[in-house]
């Protein structure tokens, strides 16, 4: 499974690399949004997983410039959104675009990874 | 000036006695029918009032009726000032017996200090009265010329003043009060100079005038005074009302207003005369105000400081997980656990600030025993040489209870903080505060026990009044504030006791 890490804190970036990576996935890390949104559109990947506050631009505008790639319904299943601000407006948008979000700090690490890897529900598309 | 106004008086009264003078007499007669004017207006006024008396307590303050009544009265009180004030002296100067050969009389005063002073002159011919005003520096010109004449005789076409506004010659003098000085012209508007005895009746009666000039100064002085006054009240923010005994409207300054909560406070200014002042009724918004603007600034502080830290924080507790798991050397990861346990009490701490400065009337499930646990850690920078103990019975432990743990929180910060501060200002050998929680049927106490100092008796009545405070940066608020906040959980916060061996306060919370 080939992940896209999008995430500005070096820590979190770092550690939930290798914890994605003890489960074989391949992971590629970003922290810069504009240079995500030319991975996203210059490579492949099962999985993109977009920090909402980075430093360049939201996690939104990555999800608003990949539209020229994805169809909202792979939109809805690639993209899982990762935020320490999760209010009502934010979970507003992220439901508009149909795809997870998970707050930050995670409650559960392992089940926050699971939901990556899209172990924990069928709506996942299988690889 | 009242005392200068009595001696005055005293000398009137004697002069009237002995009545030696004719010119005396006249001014004095002058005197008594003004007063005795004032007094016919006065108790036709008084008729009035009492007559309409009933009429007015039958009908409300703000009907046609009363309006009419109130105008009427309004009406000779006006009439009133006119025989007391200095625009109608003139023509009644020229009334008195000594002075009626003169067609024209002028009364210029300056109150001492005032850029300019007031001309009042009134011409028999015409019946007609003229006020004007004049620049200071020309009056006191004039007041000097005259002082140093003689014969106090003038003639218009030699004066370089434009201000008096008779004809020919005039005769001239000047008065002085403690506060004013007065400039007196009379003339007989035609180019004849008065005679010889004329200007001898002159010169040795005007000075007998000072009681007539005095009382229209003293009257105009009172009456610009409630201008003043009048001019306060109508600004005056909040509506103010003076009754007498019998409920009458003497004065209002804005109409009543059906829908805004006032609260009436009341002060007797003597026997007969009550003032009522109408202030909002709750004057405590102001400081429910101040409480939530004062929260939601920290609220908004500590939320940016949870947002920014809580970031990092994560990545530290996502790694230390991740080492933790890696680590197969046992004593390492140990370590990385104790790291571990430390982020995570950073994460609870940052979270329980920032919900203690939330802007939250969510009632819910709330376990009482840890919330006042996790308040108690986050009081930790004022009561760390303190030692808390919390005590309760075991049922109690895992209590829950339907309430809002944003204020019971609050209530209890604020407690242990104050506590901590009136432990730390006094040497205190083991300095302890003690947290005990019972129940009764419907309710859960909890004490707030320390062994500081007490609260001197005299100020235990005064500590849950907002603005009261014995701390130097104190807003006096943090008490008042704590004990709303308890009426707004429909319980109470009390002072229990308070004395030199320590303080308990009491909170009770209504089990729902």
């Amino acid at each position: 499974m080939r992940i896209l890490l999008v995430e500005d804190e070096p820590l979190i970036q770092k550690s939930l690399k290798l914890l994605l990576e003890r489960h074989q996935a391949s992971v590629d890390v970003e922290q810069s949004g504009k240079n995500a949104i030319q991975l996203i559109l210059s490579n492949e990947y099962d999985r993109i997983i977009c920090d909402l506050m980075l430093q360049d631009i939201t996690g939104f505008d990555v999800i608003e410039d990949s539209k020229a790639k994805f169809s909202p319904e792979e939109i809805k299943h690639k993209f899982i959104i990762i935020t320490a601000y999760s209010s009502p407006q934010v979970l507003e948008k992220a439901a508009e675009y149909g795809c997870k979000l998970i707050s930050k700090p995670f409650e559960d690490t392992t089940k926050a990874i699971e939901i990556f890897l899209g172990k924990d529900s069928n709506e996942l598309p299988k690889n | 000036m009242e005392n200068k106004s009595n001696s005055i008086d005293e000398a009137n009264a004697k002069q009237l006695k002995s009545s030696s003078s004719a010119a005396q007499s006249s001014i004095n007669n002058a005197l008594i029918q003004q007063s005795n004017q004032i007094k016919l207006l006065e108790k036709s006024y008084h008729h009035l009032v009492s007559s309409n008396q009933k009429n007015i307590e039958k009908s409300l303050p703000t009907s046609p009726e009363a309006a009419d009544i109130q105008s009427k009265n309004s009406f000779l009180l006006k009439n009133r000032a006119i025989f007391q004030n200095l625009q109608t002296l003139p023509s009644v100067v020229l009334n008195i017996k000594e002075f009626s050969n003169f067609q024209y009389c002028q009364i210029i005063s300056h109150q001492k200090g005032n850029p300019t002073a007031q001309s009042n002159s009134y011409e028999k011919i015409n019946s007609k009265l003229y006020s004007s005003t004049i620049n200071s520096s020309e009056f006191n010109n004039v007041y000097r010329t005259i002082k140093k004449s003689k014969n106090k005789l003038f003639n218009q076409i030699n004066s370089e003043t434009q201000f008096f506004n008779c004809v020919g010659t005039y005769l001239a003098s000047i008065l002085s009060f403690d506060t004013h000085n007065i400039i007196l012209i009379l003339s007989h508007n035609d180019f004849l100079p008065p005679g010889d005895e004329e200007q001898d009746i002159f010169n040795k009666n005007v000075h007998q005038l000072r009681p007539l000039i005095f009382s229209a100064l003293k009257s105009d002085m009172n009456n610009s005074r409630i201008e003043l006054l009048n001019l306060a009240f109508k600004n005056f923010p909040y509506r103010l009302r003076i009754t007498d005994k019998n409920e009458i409207i003497l004065y209002e300054n804005k109409p009543i207003t059906q829908n805004s909560a006032e609260k009436c406070h009341e002060y007797w200014l003597d026997n007969n005369t009550l003032l009522s002042v109408y202030l909002p009724a709750d004057t405590n918004n102001s400081i429910d105000i101040y409480h939530n603007e004062r929260v939601s600034l920290l609220g908004e502080l500590i939320n940016t400081l949870k947002h920014e830290l809580s970031n990092p924080l994560f990545g530290l507790s996502l790694t230390s997980k991740l080492l933790t798991d890696l680590e197969t050397d046992e004593d390492k990861k140990d370590i990385f656990i104790e790291v571990q346990k430390g982020i995570e009490r950073c994460q609870t701490i940052i979270k329980n600030f920032s919900d203690i400065y939330r802007e939250s009337t969510e009632v819910k499930n709330v376990e009482l025993i840890s919330l006042i646990k996790e308040t108690i850690v986050l009081t930790k920078s004022e009561s760390k040489s303190v030692e808390k103990k919390i005590n309760t019975e075991a049922d109690l432990e895992n209590l829950e209870i339907q309430t809002n743990p944003t204020w019971i929180s609050q209530i209890i910060f604020n407690l242990i903080i104050n506590s901590s501060q009136a432990i730390s200002c006094s040497n205190i050998q083991k300095p302890l505060i003690n947290v005990n929680i019972k129940r009764s049927q419907n309710l859960v106490s909890i004490d707030i026990i320390d062994n500081g100092p007490g609260i001197p008796p005299e100020l235990h009545s005064k500590i849950f009044s907002p603005f009261f405070t014995t701390k130097q940066e104190g807003t006096g608020l943090g008490l008042n504030i704590c004990q709303r906040l308890a009426r707004k959980l429909e319980g109470d916060l009390r002072l229990t006791k308070s004395d030199e061996n320590g303080t308990i306060f009491t909170l009770d919370i209504p089990i729902k």
